[in-house]
């Protein structure tokens, strides 16, 4: 199994010892912040399984992670059953997945694909945020819960299991459970038939067309699996922060996940979880310590990253240590 | 995966009236042909005659405008693409439709797929791909990415992927093209080979000799109209034939 | 409100709207239409023309000379990320986008670290008319006029110069026009430097309606995007049609429900558009151009052989 030892899997296994050892050395707000920052990264696999693995160039991840948000925020406040949470948090992310099974529906049945689908997803986001956004009056509500407009909504409860309401440190393996099994999963396919079905319509899509692949419906699928992951992401965020606005929908929101994975690594899983991660902290760090330039970081950071390392950064770093993983094994070979 | 049954029709293929514009441009112009079960045959013209059209209308990745599209007695004129696929169409295109950043065998693992049994385990992947790259002749090239493989050997790698769906007609859209003599004879006797095997071939090209050798029966296309049709011998000896592709004006029309 | 008033009023939102999509659209419209990339940093450049011109005014300067140091310092700047940066990506639209957004952040941000989160603005020239229970601004009803002038000069720029028919042949055909001796790469240069003074233009001209913030860019940029991705990548006819098309939207349903509802309407708009028209409507003008082109020629050939 020497192929086990390659540079993704060394970054995969620290990141693992690195996340469930975390609050032993660290106190309890970093542990909290740290959930919020999986929160980006499971968002950011949703990136790397519609774009990264199928070709998709979608902007669409902010809408069903609002979509995921809001329901979970309607759901939990209208019936108050705090032991039914993690119940609404599974029909918040079947209604996430039903949308984007629609507009996925809309979009590849259409034949619309590449910048195309870029545009519309943009606009879907932004038609979400902008009908959120002027919910502001009290005629605004679903089943009893005001939308709440630019404010959106407050007081969501966490998840609960039973009676036991979910915060701090067991939130926060809660959340890590939640990106590992993502995580897996995607990777698990990645040698499988899904797998490679999904990097034929990404390198070549016409051709695969070609070879009996039903292009329109796995693109449909594989959009609709982004939205349940986006979904879950947010629904995530909700029962993190207890509240959501419109913003996390918007033209911001939107590119993020796009900035995370094109940066990172788009083909790579594990890349992109890892730079969402380090992304997180770094705005948030730059943030809290009121640097005025957390942007301007970012935003260079994107072109050179774009310019000089087009697969991404993390994958740069993979490379490097592989070729140095290549040199030190060869050496002992000879 | 098959929903076109296997019949004893003798005709294959069928293209009836078949029409297709593009916007302003009439690309094939009220086509009809049979071709039979088993046949080798060419299609030629010069260029723009809309040749590989005809080849998009078959596979399906363009819609008909007008007419239909007969494949072993089922009428496949409305059927999606990748369906038409997964019944026994296969192409090998005329730009390369090989995956250049997969390795070899990941982009005949990818052809297969579509075709083996739905859980097939990895052996049994492992071993239809064997199969292909041995049916071609490429077993010497080990597994690289194919980016890096020679125009031609794409071309057969190309060919083996097609094989994968143990197609009962198979397209070949310039097969000889950007070849050296030699491999050009290689070329040839595996077109003869899967020939002798009972498939039935379509094919373009412009190379005369490879046409000459290997077809039998030959379509000459123009203007996306049926031009000429016949043995090599005879459409090589048609004046008409002749005068299309020199390019001289004959009589009134353009 | 009487009848008089309302059709003024509908006729007013209108022409401003349609002076406002067409000046903000036509930089992001044309740079689209030349080389097929987003320029996600498009808002940012009329937000950069809108500061450069109401410094410059604050200094003392006349308005005019404000607004030409408007549209050509974004222009310079343009020139200077297209050297830098774009150059690199011009066969990867994809990723000039991603890098766009790049610019787009540093340029915000930059804006809010340089100047803080406001400038002091400039006042509305041409003071405003009274109609019914409403005034209304003469300089936006003005500057719906000269968007229209703005695109006859456009128009005259693609239709009668030298520049212009490069630019068409490069639109159309990239290969062919290098092959003809066009050298593409100067081409997307000076349009990328055409569209940035444009976005300047659109800055400098709406600067004394607004507040200068320094994200004042995302409202323009949401609005060009609409106004191109239904317009298509002709920058002539589509933006046009757009604007017009989508400024009866606006209008009306800002009338009806207010501008949030217009704005959602035109994001609809948008969407159905590219679903049903990817091409927007310079693709539905090409068509039909095409259509009508083959009919001629059928009668011609038929005349000719009758």
């Amino acid at each position: 199994m020497a192929r086990a030892i390659k540079a993704e899997n060394i970054v995969a296994a620290g990141f693992l010892v690195f996340a469930f050892t975390l609050p032993l050395f660290k106190g309890a707000y970093s542990v909290s912040m740290f959930a919020h920052y999986y929160i980006v990264a499971i968002l950011a696999l949703s990136m790397s399984l519609v774009w990264g693995y199928c070709g998709v160039f979608s902007f669409g991840a902010a809408a069903f992670y609002g979509v995921g948000a809001y329901a979970y925020a309607i759901l939990s406040l209208s019936a108050g059953e705090t032991a039914l949470t993690p119940l609404y948090m599974l029909v918040a992310v079947l209604i996430s997945t039903l949308l984007a099974a629609v507009i996925g529906y809309f979009m590849f049945y259409g034949g619309i694909n590449d910048v195309f689908v870029a545009l519309i997803t943009l606009c879907v986001s932004l038609v979400l945020e902008t009908f959120m956004a002027q919910t502001a009056g009290s005629q605004w509500s679903i089943a009893g819960v005001q939308l709440g407009g630019y404010n959106g909504i407050n007081g969501i409860p966490t998840i609960h299991f039973g009676n036991q309401a979910i915060t701090g440190i067991p939130f926060y393996y809660f959340v890590l459970f939640i990106l590992l099994a993502v995580y897996i999963v995607l990777r698990m396919i990645k040698h499988r038939k899904a797998g490679y079905t999904l990097i034929a319509i990404r390198e070549n899509r016409a051709r695969s067309l070609l070879f009996g692949y039903n292009i329109e419906f796995i693109q449909m699928i594989v959009f609709a699996l982004g939205g349940t992951v986006a979904g879950m992401a947010g629904v995530l965020y909700t029962a993190w922060g207890g509240y959501i606005t419109p913003n996390s929908m918007g033209l911001i929101q939107a590119t993020i996940p796009v900035v995370i994975v094109a940066a990172g690594g788009r083909k790579n899983m594990t890349a992109a979880l890892v730079f969402a991660v380090i992304y997180a902290w770094f705005t948030q760090t730059l943030s809290a310590t009121g640097s005025e330039y957390g942007n301007i970081i970012v935003g260079v950071s994107l072109i050179i990253a774009i310019l000089f390392v087009p697969n991404g950064f993390i994958v740069a770093v993979f490379d490097w240590i592989d070729k140095f993983i290549g040199w030190a094994t060869g050496k002992k070979k000879g | 995966m098959r929903t076109i049954k296997d019949t004893n029709e003798e005709t294959v293929l069928k293209l009836e009236n078949v029409s297709k514009n593009f916007g302003g441009i009439q690309a094939v112009d009220d086509f009809s042909f049979e071709v039979k079960k088993g046949e080798l045959r060419c299609l030629i013209g010069p260029n723009g005659a809309g040749k590989t059209t005809v080849f998009n209308l078959i596979t399906g990745v363009y819609p008909v405008s007008e007419g239909k599209i007969i494949y072993k007695g089922e009428d496949i004129t409305k059927m999606p693409a990748y369906k038409r696929s997964r019944n026994g169409i296969a192409i090998k295109m005329q730009i390369p439709g090989v995956y250049e950043s997969l390795t070899l065998r990941d982009n005949l693992k990818i052809a297969c797929y579509n075709f083996l049994t739905p859980h097939c385990k990895r052996r049994e992947l492992e071993k239809a791909v064997d199969e292909l790259i041995a049916m071609v002749g490429l077993e010497s090239l080990g597994d690289p990415i194919v980016g890096n493989l020679s125009h031609g050997q794409q071309q057969w790698l190309e060919i083996a992927m097609t094989l994968a769906a143990k197609p009962d007609l198979l397209l070949l859209d310039e097969l000889a093209a950007g070849f050296g003599p030699e491999e050009t004879a290689f070329t040839a006797k595996l077109v003869k080979m899967l020939h002798e095997q009972g498939l039935t071939i379509l094919f373009i090209d412009h190379d005369m000799d490879f046409v000459r050798e290997i077809a039998q029966k030959v379509t000459v296309m123009h203007f996306g109209k049926k031009f000429a049709e016949g043995e090599m011998s005879d459409i090589e000896q048609n004046e008409d034939v002749q005068t299309i592709y020199l390019g001289r004006s004959q009589g009134g029309d353009n | 409100m009487d009848l008089y008033s309302s059709i003024f009023n509908f006729m007013y939102l209108f022409i401003d709207s349609f002076g406002f999509l067409i000046i903000s659209a036509l930089g992001l419209a044309i740079i689209f239409g030349m080389m097929g990339i987003i320029n996600l940093a498009h808002g940012e450049y009329i937000m950069l023309g809108a500061y450069i011109t109401t410094l410059t005014a604050a200094a003392g300067m006349p308005f005019i000379i404000a607004l030409l140091c408007g549209s050509l310092g974004v222009g310079l700047f343009g020139g200077i990320v297209d050297r830098l940066i774009i150059r690199h990506l011009y066969k990867r639209p994809l990723d000039s986008v991603v890098a766009s957004w790049g610019v787009s952040l540093i340029m915000s941000q930059g804006m809010l670290v340089l100047m803080g989160p406001s400038i002091p603005g400039l006042s509305t020239p041409m003071g405003s008319i009274n109609v019914g229970q409403f005034d209304y601004s003469v300089y936006r009803i003005f500057l719906g006029f000269l968007a229209i002038f703005i695109m006859i000069v456009l128009y005259v720029l693609f239709k009668k110069t030298k520049f212009g028919l490069h630019s068409r042949a490069t639109m159309q055909n990239a290969v062919i026009a290098r092959n003809l001796g066009i050298n593409s790469d100067r081409m997307y240069c000076m349009t990328y430097i055409l569209g940035s003074v444009l976005a300047g233009l659109a800055g400098a001209l709406y600067a004394p309606t607004l507040s200068i913030v320094p994200t004042m860019g995302s409202n323009f940029m949401m609005l060009s995007f609409v106004t191109v991705v239904v317009g298509g990548a002709d920058p002539m006819t589509g933006t046009l049609l757009s604007g017009g098309l989508l400024s009866l939207f606006n209008g009306g349903l800002s009338m009806i429900f207010g501008t949030l509802m217009g704005r959602l309407g035109l994001l609809v708009v948008a969407i159905l558009f590219i679903r049903v028209l990817p091409e927007g409507f310079s693709g539905l003008v090409e068509r039909q151009t095409l259509r009508v082109n083959r009919k001629k020629q059928e009668a011609i050939s038929n005349g000719e052989s009758n």
